[in-house]
């Protein structure tokens, strides 16, 4: 087939801004995607760096003395060594209890002006093996006011709060999808009133709805793929600039340990572009063919 | 063969525009369609070209009835038909020779053949010079030659013409009147509808006369009945 265009699309003021369109809203679906697929793998990070230990906290009890907390202490300690799908167990010093309560305490925490908790670590080996009603149970019985802490709360309500912000960020992917079909719709039928006389001369020298639907397909193709192009290196170069900002920003804190986007969701990232174009492609198609259904 | 039986034609729900129309046209016939301005020429036309369907009566074109002929299967009976409108309506962005090649690109044919048939039919008509002009650049005379190099590139079973010498001196239009009756020797079924009784009286081929609607036609057209007899013997 020859490369002549046989609608005069390209003068259309609809299709001129098809591109700019287009692109904006690739530029917003890279970064919500980017953002939904960073959600996701702080999630799982979360997930799996909480799931794999246990806090034993045990708050001097009034009344006691110092001999007979740790003897307290001592016995938890013991207890929880044995319990079964526990691993290794340690007793936190009070230099590292100090260090964890210093950003809300200062510094100058004295340990003899402010009873400090003995907290034990435990790391878990088999997490279902792991009763941890039991335990609580039973380090109860040696100190009251024992409290074992899984992290589950904690996690289950940020990991909570991930999903549904995963969940916005894929609802905005879909909505800017929604409006790029709109757009390419209203756009294409735009161009078929504008052109209805070129399209029944077409029509009456024989040309099929399809050759008239492949002129409008390939126009859109083309313009939005340039949009989307565009769009997508806007947005790469946003995520790039944001990354930086935030290593800057975090140093070596923990934060610096931010899950990246690895390779398979850059390509992934990388195929908004290609796919954003041939949904556009497929809009405009269907548009003209059902609007042509209904002529002779 | 075309055939139409009592056909009327009404668009929207306005007046009947086409009355009781009924005719045949054999294969390879010659016709002019003649009658005053409004008498309903283009509106027979449009359905001869198949831009309209009948509000009522029966159309057969190229022995396939229209009223059974679904949507899919028309631009292949268009594709046999070549028509040279009144108006020329050739496609403004395009070249004289984009214009002229546009119902064999239609069709699939391959560009190597496209050029050689274009550029031989564009110097036949005399617009070799002006293959890559746009239309509006062109004089009317001018753009009628395009407008009948498209409607016969694809050699037609069925050429419909409405005033196609309208804008070209007499000697262009006798050269072009020449150029249909070739295609009509080739077995090209023929129909002009013109205002023109110097063309009519030139060349003597029998005339359909409309008026108000209603169509004469002549012996040659009206073998309705000899057709149906036909199909009874069968």
């Amino acid at each position: 087939m020859a490369r002549t265009d046989h609608l005069p699309l390209s003068t259309d003021p609809s299709t001129k801004l098809m591109p700019w369109l287009v692109g904006f809203l690739v530029f917003i679906a890279v970064l919500a995607t980017s953002g939904s697929m960073l959600l996701t793998g702080l999630a799982d990070m979360w997930d799996k760096g909480l799931s794999g230990s246990v806090t034993i906290q045990i708050p001097p009890l009034e009344g006691d003395s110092e001999v007979e907390t740790t003897a307290k202490t001592e016995n938890i300690l013991e207890a929880v060594q044995k319990t079964q799908g526990l691993g290794e167990v340690r007793l936190l010093p009070n230099t590292e209890i100090i260090e964890l309560l210093s950003p809300w305490l200062g510094e100058n925490i004295n340990p003899e002006n402010l009873p400090l908790p003995k907290l034990i670590e435990a790391e878990i080996d088999n997490l279902e093996a792991v009763d941890f009603e039991e335990l609580n149970r039973r380090l109860r019985a040696i100190s009251p006011g024992a409290i074992v802490d899984s992290h589950d709360v904690w996690r289950d309500h940020m990991i909570g709060l991930l999903n549904i912000l995963r969940l916005v960020g894929l609802s905005v992917v879909a909505l800017v999808t929604l409006s790029g079909v709109i757009m390419v719709v209203f756009a294409t039928r735009g161009g078929l009133v504008a052109h209805n006389e070129v399209i029944e001369v077409l029509h009456l020298i024989g040309a099929r709805d399809s050759f008239i639907a492949r002129q409008f397909q390939s126009h859109v193709f083309w313009a939005a793929l340039k949009g989307a192009v565009i769009g997508a290196i806007l947005s790469f170069g946003v995520i790039w600039g944001l990354a930086e900002m935030a290593n800057n920003l975090t140093g070596d804190s923990n934060l610096s340990t931010l899950p990246g986007l690895d390779t398979t969701q850059l390509v992934i990232l990388g195929f908004i572009a290609p796919i954003a174009s041939f949904i556009a492609m497929y809009a405009a198609r269907r548009t003209v063919l059902t609007t042509l259904q209904k002529i002779m | 063969m075309i055939r139409f039986e009592n056909v009327g034609m009404r668009y929207g729900a306005g007046p009947e525009i086409l009355r009781d129309i009924t005719f045949t046209l054999a294969p390879g016939s010659f016709h002019f369609l003649t009658g005053p301005s409004g008498a309903g020429k283009s509106s027979l036309l449009r359905l001869l070209y198949l831009a309209y369907r009948p509000s009522r009566g029966l159309i057969h074109i190229f022995d396939k009835d229209l009223a059974t002929t679904p949507r899919e299967k028309l631009p292949i009976l268009r594709r046999k038909i070549g028509v040279v409108f009144q108006d020329f309506r050739l496609l403004d962005h395009l070249s004289a020779f984009d214009n002229v090649a546009l119902p064999l690109r239609i069709s699939g044919v391959s560009e190597k053949q496209v050029q050689k048939y274009v550029s031989e039919l564009l110097d036949w008509v005399g617009l070799t010079h002006h293959i890559n002009a746009k239309p509006r650049t062109l004089s009317g005379g001018q753009k009628q030659r395009v407008a009948i190099a498209r409607a016969i590139i694809s050699r037609p079973k069925l050429l419909l013409a409405d005033e196609p010498t309208g804008n070209v001196d007499d000697e262009m239009g006798v050269r072009l009147m020449y150029l249909f009756q070739e295609l009509n020797k080739h077995g090209t079924t023929v129909l002009i509808a013109t205002h023109s009784q110097h063309l009519i009286d030139h060349f003597g081929h029998p005339v359909m006369h409309i008026e108000d609607g209603t169509l004469e036609v002549p012996a040659s057209a009206s073998g309705l009945k000899r057709y149906q007899s036909m199909e009874e013997s069968v």
